[in-house]
């Protein structure tokens, strides 16, 4: 066989060909072009196992995830691990964010500008008197405090 | 580019936080009004320069007394770590300390000292320390004074 005919046998096995050229080559096919197809599907095969082994190697995600218990989803989705470099401008948009929290930290703007009377005592010293703290219902602001009265009674 | 947006955004958020602690690092202004409360009669009278405390005069235990007087009303100004004193009507002297400010829950507080003296027997009738509230207002109460009570209020805020 000439190399014209060795190319145009690959061509069959690849599936190039027309109808019409697939039906003449079919028609002219010998027992060595049968025996060399055979040779060529079995290379296709190998290779393609071969592939899927390495692929399989280099991608771990699939059995960490398994480990994880993140079971057939996570696995189903493979390139996820991937997603944080695919985005860059998330890591922008989380430090904007991050800035945006301390502004709300620093302003808290859910307070009220009414003042709360909320108040501990950390230490009570009396002599020659009795004290005692009395917690007020906070009921003109927003009741959410009492208010704290140091009650004092001087012995006679 | 993007890594100098980001360095931005961090020194932006620093820069707030910093400038929201240097902003409560001042000194106080303490309010400190000094009530006479009378047992009176009939319907209760409050003095209209002391409105601010008429929700708290109004029910128990202050029901006890029906007159309510503003007697004197110091105004302090005191940086942190600093003290005042000041005189009682019944000439107790009473000593009004800052010691500083502190974070509570969700809101900004001031720990403060009292101090009242009864200078004839040569003691502390009151000694206490506690936290309050900005803003927020701790009443004292017992200092006996012309037939009634004398009430004195304590309420801070930071210094401008």
């Amino acid at each position: 066989m000439g190399k014209a005919e060795d190319e145009r046998l690959q061509r069959y096995f690849d599936g190039e060909l027309s109808p019409e050229e697939r039906g003449q080559v079919e028609a002219a096919l010998t027992e060595d072009d049968r025996l060399k197809l055979a040779a060529l599907g079995e290379v296709r095969g190998l290779v393609a196992n071969a592939l899927a082994a390495e692929a399989a190697d280099v991608d771990l995600w699939p059995g960490i995830a398994q480990k994880l218990g993140g079971g057939g989803k996570a696995a189903a989705k493979p390139r996820r691990r991937w997603g944080l470099r695919a985005h860059p401008a998330s890591w922008s948009a989380g430090l904007v964010s991050l800035a945006a929290a301390a502004l709300l930290l620093v302003v808290q703007p859910w307070h009220s500008q009414h003042a709360q009377n909320g108040c501990d005592i950390e230490s009570l010293e009396t002599t020659g008197a009795v004290a005692t703290v009395i917690h007020m219902d906070d009921t003109p602001h927003r009741g959410d405090e009492a208010t704290t009265v140091i009650w004092t009674t001087e012995d006679d | 580019m993007r890594q100098a947006r980001g360095a931005a955004a961090v020194a932006l958020g620093a820069v707030m936080l910093l400038v929201g602690g240097v902003a409560r690092a001042g000194g106080a202004t303490c309010d400190v009004p000094i009530v006479h409360a009378l047992p009176g009669g009939g319907a209760t009278q409050i003095d209209p320069k002391i409105d601010m405390l008429k929700p708290y005069l109004s029910k128990p235990p202050f029901t006890a007394w029906h007159d309510f007087r503003l007697l004197d009303r110091k105004m302090l100004t005191l940086q942190e770590g600093g003290s005042a004193t000041f005189m009682m009507p019944d000439n107790r002297p009473a000593t009004l300390t800052f010691l500083g400010h502190t974070a509570g829950p969700g809101e900004h507080r001031m720990r403060l000292r009292l101090i009242i003296e009864h200078p004839e027997k040569q003691h502390r009738v009151l000694d206490t320390t506690f936290v309050l509230d900005e803003g927020g207002v701790v009443l004292t109460v017992g200092h006996r004074h012309d037939n009634g009570v004398l009430i004195l209020g304590v309420s801070c805020k930071t210094q401008n």
